[in-house]
C-alpha cells in the first residue's frame, strides 16, 4: 500500500479452529490504506478496527487471512477481492 | 480545493469538471480494451441464459500482459488450480468490471453526476484505473506521492485523490 505506515504491533486474525481453508490478501503498493480499510469493512462487514488491524498486517507481514471457512465461500471472497481490485488467493489452512 | 465528492442532501455528488471527466473517460475506454475477454465462453442456448447459466470455456493461463494479470490476478498458488479456477470465473470477472467501468463511462455525462447507489462502481473502477496505471508506471511504496513531467504519473496521483475523497465521504468522515 501506497502510505509507509508507522510501526505497530496487529494481533494474527482470528482462524476459527475447524475451518480448513483461508483467503489472503496480499499486500500491493498501489492501492491506498484507507482503501483496503474500506473494502474489509464493507465486504465483510468488520468493524473499523478489525478491517484496520487486517490492513496493517497485509501492510506490515505481506499479507493477511481475511476469512476463513468452506473452500467455495472462500473463493467467493477472493473474486469479490479482486472485484475490488485486491490481490487475493485461496489456499488450505495449514 | 473542492472535495471532488460530497454527500450532499442524502445524495453522493461527484463535482468533477470538463476537462477530469475527458481524462476519466480516457481512462474508462483504456480499461475497456484492457478487460475485453479474448476467450469468451462458448454460447449457451436461451434456456439455460434465461437460468443465468454460462459456458465455461477452455482453461486458461494467467495473462500475458502484466497490467492484465494485476487485473485479473491467480487465486491460486497452484499454476494447475489457479487455471482451473480461471476458466470457472475469469469471464464473470471480467464481465463485472466491464460493468463497473459502463456505468462510470456513462455517469461522466450527466451533470450534475449523482451516484449515490453506484458508489461500488465507482470505487472499483477508481481501483482498477489505478491499478493499470500504477502497475504500469511500476510504482513502490517508497514512491513520493508528488507530481513530475510524467502526464500518466500526475494522472495516478489524481486518482489516488479521488479514491481518498471517495473512500472518506463514504466512511462518512
Amino acid at each position: 500500500m501506497s502510505v509507509s505506515p508507522a510501526e505497530v504491533e496487529s494481533p494474527e486474525a482470528a482462524v476459527a479452529p475447524d475451518s480448513p481453508w483461508v483467503c489472503l490478501v496480499w499486500n500491493d503498493p498501489i492501492n491506498l490504506m484507507s482503501y483496503v480499510t474500506f473494502v474489509f469493512m464493507q465486504y465483510f462487514g468488520y468493524s473499523r478496527e478489525k478491517a484496520e488491524s487486517l490492513m496493517w498486517d497485509v501492510h506490515s507481514k505481506g499479507r493477511a487471512v481475511v476469512n476463513s471457512g468452506g473452500r467455495e465461500q472462500m473463493e467467493r471472497d477472493a473474486t469479490a477481492m479482486h472485484e475490488y481490485g485486491l490481490w487475493a488467493t485461496v489456499q488450505k489452512d495449514d | 480545493m473542492a472535495k471532488p465528492f460530497k454527500v450532499k442532501k442524502g445524495e453522493l455528488v461527484a463535482r468533477l469538471g470538463g476537462q477530469e471527466r475527458q481524462v476519466l473517460a480516457f481512462v474508462c475506454d483504456e480499461l475497456t480494451d484492457l478487460l475485453a475477454d479474448p476467450a469468451p465462453p462458448p454460447e449457451v442456448p436461451a434456456w439455460a441464459k434465461e437460468l443465468g447459466l454460462s459456458g465455461v470455456g477452455d482453461s486458461r493461463p494467467t495473462p500475458d500482459d502484466p497490467v492484465v494479470a494485476r487485473l485479473l490476478p491467480d487465486a491460486y498458488d497452484d499454476p494447475e488450480q489457479a487455471s482451473e479456477f480461471r476458466r470457472l470465473t475469469e469471464a464473470g470477472l471480467r464481465a463485472t468490471k466491464l460493468a463497473h467501468v459502463a456505468v462510470v463511462r456513462e455517469q461522466l455525462e450527466h451533470d450534475p453526476i449523482v451516484i449515490t447507489d453506484d458508489a461500488r462502481a465507482w470505487l472499483a473502477f477508481l481501483a482498477d484505473a489505478r491499478l493499470m496505471l500504477g502497475t504500469r508506471l511500476d510504482v513502490t511504496e517508497d514512491d513520493e506521492l508528488i507530481p513530475t513531467d510524467d502526464p500518466e504519473h500526475n494522472l495516478y496521483l489524481y486518482l489516488g485523490y479521488l479514491q481518498q475523497s471517495l473512500v472518506e465521504e463514504l466512511m462518512g468522515r
